[in-house]
């Protein structure tokens, strides 16, 4: 084929073809396999390249641009590529259709390898030449925006891949770099290049073009963009103005120009640009400008910020910005000029002292807030700021009584600050030891606010407090601990905090003197009330355990009049959260020390306490018990828990082979709570021995006990052993014998025996719908039939169906170490929609019970569980807020105002249906809370767009009108 | 606002009481309790007040011991104390007074609002202007006043 030939066979492919990238990239191939060479194919394009007609010439260079795409980076020699760069610098002149298919095909050139830079044995710089033909010949404002971005592309490979390329352009590259960008709008490209100007700005010498450059970034700054639509990916403001401020602070040399500017915004009244400008700031003081920079406009800075900060901007985000602003500004000075650092914090000083005069005064607390910015921002400022204030608020202090609480919460603010900067603080010197003493006197009086923000103070700086002080704090700590409550729970969280670090001398001088631990022992004396609480509140510290907890024991032993005071502040120990996670070694040691003698006191010494306090101190220690078996590991439940059961508990019933627990419990009935306590939290791999019978006789009594305190106990216990038996024979065997029992009494004609039937049913079916077992859905069905009983056990069976979905009891929960299956109360609504249908055929009679069932189902589902559903279950919703019954209103109220909340769209189409009702029942309703319902209901509703609830307006404000017309 | 134009730079500030405990007794539909002076004092109490971001009680403006309720008369009457006594906007804020209980109070009640006596120097006028029923009235068809009022006693 001649030459001819094969360049006509290729224009007419090109021109032909519908896919010419694809095309190309095949004809890119053919040149890597050698098949064509690069100059063959530009001798073959001819024709084409050097048309007259611009749309053949635009077709040639495109196609040579996509074949130069599809090569190796390292295919073609830097001889070629310098002929190609000459080829293209060339067609910049050319018509200005041509551009994009000129800026692609610059775009592949300059990622070639052996793109020729300062070549020695070409002659040829090929950047130099690109940028000198775009910067003369390519207009980039008239560019479209895809050309644009093509463009800016080509810089931002070159800045970021090869910059040593282009650094040698110098000030041309500048003005040529500059006068391009110079105006684009478009947030795409923007985004793209206040990426790339940090980089820009840092590697080249801006030199007289520092203005021009400055000028060019500014023109955007504060931001304002309002991207059209709701597409989430597209750019928002917050993403042009996080990267415009790199730009805008990237060198020194800005300083100058960007510090007026932003303090010019700041001085506007919109929020944003308030914000953005004290961003701009924040980041120039952190990193880039000197303090030669700032020094200038320091006045300026000064005035602005103080207009945010005192009395303060009332937007929050804005003086915090404010803040954050003056802290970077005196670290700056801190670090490079701390003679500047001390003239500036006189000014600062010398505007706000004068507001400490007195703490009622509005500007007080801003002015307190600002001095504490300053004092954090380093230990030099620290040292200036303290050392002026601190006397003066003293002197403030004196003579005024009412506000001393304000002043030492300010005293404290400062030596917080101090000890932040520096570890060796030091309570003797001039400036704190009146501070140390002021706090130290305040704890002693008897005004119980300033005596809080005294003992406040005294935990701060308890690290610090000298022999001489801590003993003051000793000698007026009994005085404390006897007044106000919020006044002894610092005063103990003091004691803790120095126990730690003083062990000896709080056992000597608190412990053994004011709290007795060791008269204790053998004299008559009572304990009072708060050495109990204090005790308790020492008890958690390792040194302490031992000794404590043994005191306490022999006090619940022998001193009945203290004992309820004592456990009841176990409890509140063993309830904190904070002590749950972290005290575990503790905890192991207080079981260990204390779980039996408790129950042995439980069983033998109960009975001394007064009988107006047995019911409290009986909560109390089955909750102390609950909460030290549920922290111990299985093991230690094992050792501790199991044998107490059969050394302690069973021999208190009839002699036999230790199953017998049908005797123990009639014996003494309260051993069931006893055993609800040591059983409920164990965790289920732990063996409990005997377990059938337990069982068994556990059922018997949720059915005969007439004591409905131990009747529940023992069918929570039962339900909480069932849930965690993880051998299925004998789950079997113990459904089995309730499930005989529970028939007979569901089919007797006495109601109450019935209801007990159907508490008991309800707990099973918790502890299996719980666990997810293969059998509950025989007992939710047994539980549903019982709803059609229009009288009490029907209603109870409603009140079942709460139960099982609710978490406010406190066994069969994730945190009692019960098995609980993910999902379980969806998979129980899915079941339970049957009522939604069963509640429309059942009798007028028990159709509330079909409802209030479905109601506490509905409340307890999550949203995205609820919606696929609404349609059914709408109807008995609605239903529910006919039938007139509180409870039941309250509920679907509830789940009603959390959708109402959300903005829930379906429930727009049931406007019609529910705004009356909703009026109805604020109106009507005998009952406060019905009514607060349905008035945040209607709230909700108005929150919803105003074109769907406008028919409603005029209907809702004229029934609510008595309250608005006078 | 900017801080050289106001009337009263630094305020002096006052320590707000706590928030009520709601009982079981005022929850039982049942049991029928009269308005007391806490009850009135709570509505009025965070009003805004026209000058600085503060409520009325923040800056001692309302207290509940200037708040009288008389039930059987059906008269609530309320005093209230201009933070100085040339303070401008002692008419704006009675009038603000005035309006958060006529929208929240029953009917029945009449409300008189008046200034502390001996707290404002033209005391006589202010109180005049106050119980002025068409005034009031004729002031609150005041679009732009109405405006002010509103963002006053808004939550």
């Amino acid at each position: 084929m001649s030459v001819e030939e094969a360049a006509e066979r290729l224009v007419r492919e090109i021109e032909s073809t519908t896919d010419l990238n694809s095309y190309c990239i095949q004809l890119g191939d053919d040149i890597m396999r050698g098949n064509l060479s690069i100059l063959k194919l530009v001798e073959w394009l001819g024709p084409l390249l050097t048309n007259t007609r611009v749309t053949d010439r635009e077709k040639g260079t495109l196609s040579l641009s996509y074949v130069l795409a599809a090569l190796r980076p390292d295919f073609l020699p830097e001889k070629d590529l310098f002929f190609l760069t000459a080829f293209y610098c060339d067609r910049t002149l050319d018509h200005h259709s041509l551009s994009s298919a000129i800026l692609q095909g610059i775009t592949a050139l300059i990622k070639m390898d052996h793109l020729p830079v300062d070549s020695p044995k070409l002659t040829a710089d090929s950047p130099k030449l690109i940028f000198s033909s775009i910067f003369a010949n390519v207009h980039c404002q008239t560019l479209m925006q895809s050309e644009r971005n093509a463009l800016y592309r080509i810089f931002q490979y070159f800045l970021v891949h090869k910059l040593t390329a282009i650094v040698p352009l110098g000030l041309d590259f500048v003005l040529g770099f500059i006068t391009a960008i110079d105006g684009e709008r478009d947030p795409n490209n923007l985004i793209l290049l206040f990426s790339i100007l940090p980089r820009f700005l840092t590697s080249f010498t801006l030199g007289h073009l520092t203005d021009e450059a400055f000028n060019v970034i500014s023109c955007y700054f504060p931001i304002d963009f309002n991207p059209s639509g709701d597409d989430d990916k597209a750019i928002k403001r917050e993403d042009l103005a996080l990267a415009l401020v790199p730009c805008l602070v990237a060198i020194p040399d800005f300083a100058e120009f960007c510090i007026p500017l932003a303090l010019e915004k700041l001085d506007s009244n919109r929020r944003i640009a308030k914000l953005d400008s004290l961003h701009v700031m924040k980041e120039g003081f952190k990193s880039v400008w000197n303090s030669a920079n700032v020094e200038p406009h320091l006045t300026d800075i000064w005035t602005a910020l103080k207009r945010e900060l005192i009395p303060g901007n009332a937007d929050l985000e804005v003086r915090c910005s404010a803040s954050e602003t003056l802290s970077e500004l005196l670290k700056l000075f801190s670090r490079q000029r701390p003679a500047l650092l001390t003239s500036f914090l006189s000014d600062i000083l010398a505007s706000t002292c004068g507001l400490l005069s007195d703490t009622r005064l509005s500007l007080y607390s801003p002015a307190v807030d600002l001095l504490e910015v300053a004092a954090k921002a380093s230990e030099l400022a620290c040292k200036q700021v303290v050392s002026n204030i601190i006397p003066k608020i003293l002197i403030t202090k004196k003579g005024e009584t009412h506000n001393e609480a304000t002043t030492i919460n300010t005293l404290i603010l400062f030596v917080k600050a101090s000890i932040q900067h520096n570890q060796d603080f030091d309570i003797g010197s001039d400036v704190w030891s009146p501070v140390a003493e002021m706090i130290i006197n305040s704890a002693n009086i008897q005004n119980p606010s300033c005596r809080l923000s005294a003992y406040n103070g005294l935990i701060v700086l308890a690290a610090y407090l000298t022999q001489t002080q801590r003993t003051v704090i000793y000698d007026g700590c009994e005085d404390a601990l006897t007044s106000d409550e919020r006044v002894k729970i610092k005063c103990i969280e003091l004691l803790k905090k120095l126990a730690r670090i003083h062990p000896n001398e709080i056992m000597e001088k608190v412990v053994d003197t004011k709290l007795k631990l060791t008269s204790n022992k053998d004299t008559n004396h009572e304990m009072q009330d708060w050495q109990t609480e204090a005790l308790c509140g020492l008890v958690i510290l390792p040194d302490f355990v031992n000794p404590v907890c043994a005191l306490l024991l022999d006090l619940i032993d022998n001193k009945p009049k203290s004992a309820p005071k004592i456990i009841s502040c176990l409890r509140n120990l063993l309830t904190d959260s904070e002590l749950m996670e972290s005290g575990d070694q503790v905890l192991e040691v207080i079981c260990r020390l204390c779980l039996k003698r408790l129950v042995e006191w439980w069983l033998e010494g109960f009975h001394k306490v007064d009988s107006n306090k047995q019911n409290a101190t009986l909560l109390d220690i089955a909750v102390v018990i609950e909460n030290l078996v549920k922290a111990q590991s299985s093991q230690l439940q094992a050792e501790v828990v199991c044998p107490l059961i059969e050394t302690v508990i069973l021999p208190r019933g009839a002699e036999g082979d230790g199953s017998n627990y049908k005797d123990l419990f009639k014996k003494s009935k309260h051993s069931v709570i006893i055993l609800q306590a040591l059983l409920g939290y164990v965790r289920p791999n732990v063996l409990i021995k005997n377990w059938l019978p337990l069982t068994t006789s556990l059922a018997d009594v949720s059915f005969s006990e007439k004591d409905p305190l131990i009747r529940d106990s023992a069918s929570e216990l039962l339900a909480t052993l069932i849930n965690k038996q993880q051998k299925d024979e004998i789950l079997a065997t113990i459904l089995g014998h309730t499930a005989k029992h529970l028939e007979q009494k569901l089919a007797s004609r006495d109601s109450k025996s019935k209801v007990n039937a159907v508490k008991l049913l309800s707990w099973v079916t918790k502890s299996l719908v719980l666990r997810g077992h293969g059998l509950m859905a025989y007992w939710i069905d047994k539980l549903t039939d019982q709803l059609a009983d229009c009288k009490e056990p029907g209603r109870e069976a409603a009140d079942g169906y709460r139960l099982i979905v609710e978490e406010d009891k406190l066994f069969l929960i994730a945190k009692s170490n019960s098995m609980l299956r993910i999902f379980y109360r969806q998979r129980l609504f899915q079941r339970a929609l049957a009522l939604a249908s069963i509640s429309r055929t059942c009798s007028r009679a028990c159709k509330p019970n079909y409802l209030t069932a479905l109601a506490y189902l509905v409340k307890s589902v999550p949203k995205s569980v609820l919606l696929p559903s609404l349609r059914q279950i709408m109807i008995p919703l609605v239903e529910s807020l006919d039938e007139g019954e509180d409870k039941l209103e309250l509920t679907t109220l509830h789940t009603l105002s959390g959708l109402l909340a959300e903005k829930e769209p379906a429930l727009l189409s049931y406007t019609d249906t529910f705004i009356p009702r909703f009026l109805k029942l604020a109106k009507e309703s005998h009952s406060m809370k019905v009514r607060i319902g349905a008035l945040e209901c209607l709230k909700f509703y108005a929150s919803y767009p105003p074109v769907q609830i406008v028919p409603y307006v005029e209907d809702v404000s004229t029934k609510f009108s008595h309250t608005h017309n006078p | 606002m900017c801080a050289d134009r106001l009337e009263n730079v630094n305020p002096k500030l006052f320590q707000k009481c706590f928030e009520r405990d709601i009982t079981p007794e005022e929850e039982d539909d049942n049991i029928v309790d009269e308005f007391d002076s806490r009850e009135i004092f709570d509505l009025i109490r965070s009003i805004n007040d026209p000058e600085h971001p503060l409520t009325l009680e923040e800056l001692n403006v309302v207290e509940q011991k200037l708040v009288e309720v008389n039930n059987e008369n059906n008269e609530v009457r309320i005093h209230f104390t201009p933070t100085i006594p040339h303070c401008s906007m002692a008419t704006l804020i009675g009038l603000s007074i005035r309006v958060k209980l006529l929208r929240s109070l029953p009917a029945r009640f009449k409300v008189l609002v008046e200034i502390t006596p001996g707290t404002h120097q033209s005391e006589a006028a202010v109180n005049k202007q106050l119980a002025d029923k068409e005034r009031v009235a004729a002031a609150l068809e005041n679009k732009n006043l109405i405006g002010v009022i509103n963002q006053c006693i808004s939550v």
